[in-house]
């Protein structure tokens, strides 16, 4: 090494198997949020060494419309091939005679000897209902003029899958549910004697992601702190490469031999010594290294880091240049002592080779003068083209430069619809001269003009076109851009969106799945259409931000006198009836008011910030009043609620004078029998119940056959003295079963915090462990509980596991281990 | 497909006997409305009732029935039916009315 810090960018970090679950995970969701929340999770279990014993995990991750997506298995790495042996030709039938199929290369090779193409195919075991990720890659399309794909099930059926004509060479993924236990993958190739084609990489895995039904929306509260619909929730980032950081691969080769130097003028020796790459020169003052980079001309390089030394007294000069003599310099940086770039630099190709390297010049050569290199990385800015670089724009340090001498220049990405409404974001982090306009189609439609301010920008439009453009607006102009974002925040006509319900400081991430629930209170905001007392005050400040982060809320001010509140439209007398509602000061001295529901009255303290309360009971309405006429309520109030219930659940706007309706969550449909190992497991869980006053009754987690006859379970127990308790059970039929209390409800525990509960199953030696300790009892009937399940369990919901009893709480991690884990494992998992 | 379905009955047994007799499968939501009101009532500045409200003699359901199948899939139009025999007790109306469920506007999903 010689101590210039070189050799660093070799020091490849390898990543966690942590994050590159998490990786996985984000390409194929749709929606992606509390990475870190989840990382932590996914580590806390690596580091006891039980991330590769889980055969099925969940954290609050990843979402698409009706699913929720499960860390592990992941695909493609992770999961288990059921064909594993698809690589191999003879695990492929031919059809009809129609050809050959070899391996060749590594590859399968299928051939066309019929003249109406080759056919082959292999039939796959799957279990019905159950959701399987198939990989396939046309290698090499070969001689073949066409190929297909077809999978169904039968030979050369469709009904699940059809790719045809297709030539292009590549991996390809498709996700299928079979209704049939035998399904066949059918490989086309050929049309032509002879005509063959090279397939790799047929693969078949399950995946144990979750359906997820609601059917109406719901509000969440988001990272941000703020109530949230989730119909308003913004799809994934749209701008590619937006904070121009992206790079290409490596360009400059290895410097552990000579191969690809070159000795920059001709008059030295090429050696290597350790990892570096030395030139010696003779007698000659002038002498270098260089390495030959193929780049593309008007693309930006960045040189990520050089270092390089020279052992005489002459100077070191680092060039970029067209010539492999490194003369004349497109960029340079001259030092005469060690040269050791410290920042990041950049140069625009201007050939289609580019030569990068080392030239020393001495005044006197000693004969054993060198300059020597062990360290050089150059990358291709922006490599995929996300930006459309128009007229004189550039891409330089990270940053995007809108620079024009008159003409119209931009950075453009095609990324917007019409009719969409979308938030852009960006930077001005530099502004030279001129200024900038921000259009969404080419040659008009501008959302802003004339900027020019060094700063944050945020612009809420509807596209009309598809064109991002961010431009010059007139004359000369050189203005550098950073950070730039364009989210999708049309209203979503998705309403099955799972909910990763945040603490009001935006931590503690969890999903979140309540039951059906109903707004009694109707103009839930509009407090202007309420009843108010004749000696109180409402009025609207619309600088004040609400809970949802949205811009105006009503003030209610109470004097310590009579008739003084403000009332609900009456609904329905309910008991229980669990009132709520967002309040925070307006006076710090006066910060009290009172909760009624037509019997009974509670008292809450406001603070500076929004906090929601709620008080149970039961009544007609709800009504907030400075009960006894003796103190002065001075609020903001915002988001009332009346919930037939004994606790309230997440917020429920009713903006008219229709009372409205959450559906009931369900989160079922994981698991297959590759998975879940029928003989012995551990089902774990990471949970809390919605309040401590939610009994939850028939809220249940299961790994089972389909049924509630074969099933290990967590269950809020109904039996009459220990109604709410978190029991565990293992069941067999619906007589033979056994069940321990893993946190018992009366005993002080808090069931609304969450708990960790692992049950291990195996016939005869069951083990359950809760927060790192094992549940014992002096009856042994439930680690002693024998069954045989005969590879019947092949589903995990979040139900009894017929759909039923589904599960209503917070659910930090759902894991299945497909073997029972030791004692230390399971008190490890569940500390 | 999801629909939206608004159904009185003459009494409130009628309407229990027709919610009991559906499955607990989760493919419907049922919020039991009662006797609505229909015309509010009236009260004075310091919220002593002057006129009652008047509720409808009728007991109303609201249904959110989840993943119908279409009469005939292959139809240019689909069309969904009533399930369970509900067809007998529904109604139409212009808006949501006095009950909506979040994010999903009747008009957008009623039969």
């Amino acid at each position: 090494m010689l101590g210039l810090g070189l050799g660093s960018h070799k020091a490849s970090a390898l990543r966690s198997l942590a994050a590159k679950l998490l990786a996985k995970l984000r390409e194929r969701s749709t929606y992606y949020e509390n990475n870190q929340g989840s990382k932590d999770t996914i580590q806390e279990i690596d580091n006891y060494e039980l991330l590769d014993k889980a055969s099925i995990l969940l954290t609050p991750t990843a979402y698409s419309d009706a699913r929720v997506h499960c860390v592990k298995p992941s695909l493609p790495d992770y999961g288990k091939n059921l064909i594993p042996n698809s690589g191999e030709a003879d695990s492929w039938t031919i059809v009809n005679s129609s050809g050959t199929i070899v391996n060749e290369n590594g590859y399968l090779k299928l051939t066309d000897t019929s003249g109406a193409y080759g056919y082959t195919h292999i039939p796959i075991t799957v279990e019905t209902g159950k959701d399987y990720i198939i990989t396939y890659n046309l290698v090499d399309s070969g001689t073949s003029s066409s190929n297909y794909i077809r999978i169904g099930n039968s030979i050369n059926t469709t009904n699940y899958h059809s790719e045809a004509n297709f030539t292009s060479t590549g991996k390809r993924t498709i996700r299928i549910s079979p209704s049939e236990t035998t399904i066949y993958i059918t490989l086309i190739s050929g049309i032509g004697i002879g005509k063959y084609a090279y397939w790799n990489d047929i693969t078949v895995q399950a995946t144990a992601d979750f359906d997820f039904d609601r059917a109406s929306s719901a509000t969440r509260i988001n990272s941000d702190g703020l109530v949230q619909d989730m119909q308003s929730i913004t799809d994934p980032e749209l701008v590619l490469n937006g904070d121009f950081e992206e790079l290409g691969d490596e360009l400059v080769t290895s410097t552990s031999s000579t191969d690809n130097w070159i000795n920059a003028r001709s008059n030295s020796v090429l050696s290597v010594v350790g990892d570096t790459v030395r030139a010696t020169t003779g007698t000659d003052d002038t002498f270098g290294i260089s390495t030959a980079i193929t780049t593309v001309i008007g693309k930006t390089y960045k040189i990520n880091s050089f270092g390089a030394r020279n052992n005489s007294s002459g100077s070191l000069i680092m060039r970029v240049s067209n010539t492999a003599n490194l003369s004349p310099a497109i960029y340079q940086d001259v030092t005469t002592d060690d040269l050791t770039l410290t920042t990041s630099a950049y140069f625009v190709a201007t050939a289609t080779t580019t030569y990068i390297g080392f030239l020393v010049t001495i005044p006197v050569p000693t004969g054993e003068d060198y300059v020597e290199t062990n360290l050089l990385s150059v990358q291709q800015v922006d490599p995929n083209d996300r930006w459309s670089l128009q007229g004189e724009s550039y891409i330089d340090s990270g940053k995007g430069v809108i620079y024009s001498t008159g003409d119209f220049s931009a950075l453009r990405q095609t990324i917007l619809t019409s009719g969409r409404t979308y938030r852009l974001n960006f930077d001005i982090v530099d502004s030279t001269q001129g200024s900038i306009k921000i259009g969404y189609t080419s040659g008009g439609g501008e959302i802003e003009a004339s900027l020019s301010g060094v700063g944050s920008y945020e612009y809420n439009f509807e596209a009309n076109g598809t064109l991002l453009d961010i431009a010059r607006f007139s004359g000369a102009t050189d203005i550098s851009i950073d950070n730039v974002s364009i989210k999708d925040i049309t209203f979503s006509e998705d309403v099955d969106l799972a909910r990763i319900n945040y603490d009001s400081n935006g931590e503690n991430g969890h999903w979140l799945l309540e039951p059906t629930s109903t707004n009694l209170v109707t103009y839930s905001e509009d407090f202007s259409q309420w009843t108010l007392g004749i000696n109180s005050t409402l009025t609207y400040e619309s600088d004040v931000v609400a809970p949802d982060g949205s811009l105006g809320v009503y003030r209610l001010t109470n004097p310590a006198t009579f008739n003084t509140y403000i009332q609900s439209p009456l609904f329905t007398y309910n008991n229980p009836v669990t009132l709520s509602i967002y309040a925070k000061y307006a006076d710090a001295s006066n910060n009290e008011f009172d909760l009624y529901d037509g019997t009974n009255t509670t008292r809450k303290i406001t603070t500076s910030e929004w906090q929601r309360f709620d008080a149970v009971g039961f009544g007609n309405q709800l009504t907030l009043v400075n009960s006894g006429d003796t103190y002065i309520t001075d609020i903001y109030i915002w988001g009332a609620q009346a919930e037939a219930l004994s606790y309230a659940t997440s917020y429920i706007p009713t903006l008219t004078g229709s009372t409205v309706t959450r559906a009931t969550e369900t989160l079922t449909g994981s698991g297959n029998s590759t998975l879940i190992n029928s003989t012995q497991g551990v089902l774990y869980a990471e949970i809390a119940t919605l309040s401590e006053e939610d009994k939850a009754v028939g809220s249940q987690i299961s790994i089972s056959d389909g049924t509630t006859d074969k099933r290990i379970v967590i269950f809020s127990s109904a039996a009459s003295g220990s109604e709410g308790d978190i029991k565990v059970a293992i069941v067999k039929s619906s007589t033979e079963f056994e069940e321990r209390v893993a946190l018992d409800n009366s005993s002080g525990t808090d069931l609304a915090s969450f708990n960790k509960i692992a049950i291990g199953y195996m016939s005869g030696k069951n083990v359950l462990f809760v927060n790192g300790r094992e549940v014992t009892e002096a009856n042994t009937n439930f680690e002693q509980f024998t069954f045989d399940f005969s590879s019947a369990l092949n589903t995990l919901d979040f139900s009894d596991g017929s759909g039923s009893n589904n599960f209503r709480g917070k659910v930090k991690a759902i894991a299945v281990f497909d073997r029972i884990l030791k004692q230390e494992a399971l008190i490890n998992l569940t500390s | 497909m999801n629909k939206i379905g608004k159904y009185e009955f003459t009494n409130e047994s009628t309407a229990k006997s027709k919610i009991n007799a559906l499955e607990d499968n989760h493919k419907h939501v049922v919020i039991e409305l009662g006797n609505i009101t229909i015309t509010p009532g009236d009260y004075d500045e310091e919220g002593n009732e002057v006129e009652a409200p008047i509720n409808s003699v009728m007991y109303h359901v609201d249904v959110l029935w989840k993943g119908l199948e279409p009469v005939d899939a292959e139809a240019e139009t689909l069309d969904y039916t009533h399930p369970n025999g509900w067809a007998d007790y529904a109604v139409e109306i212009e808006d949501n009315g006095v009950h909506a469920f979040m994010g999903l506007d009747y008009a957008d999903y009623k039969f």
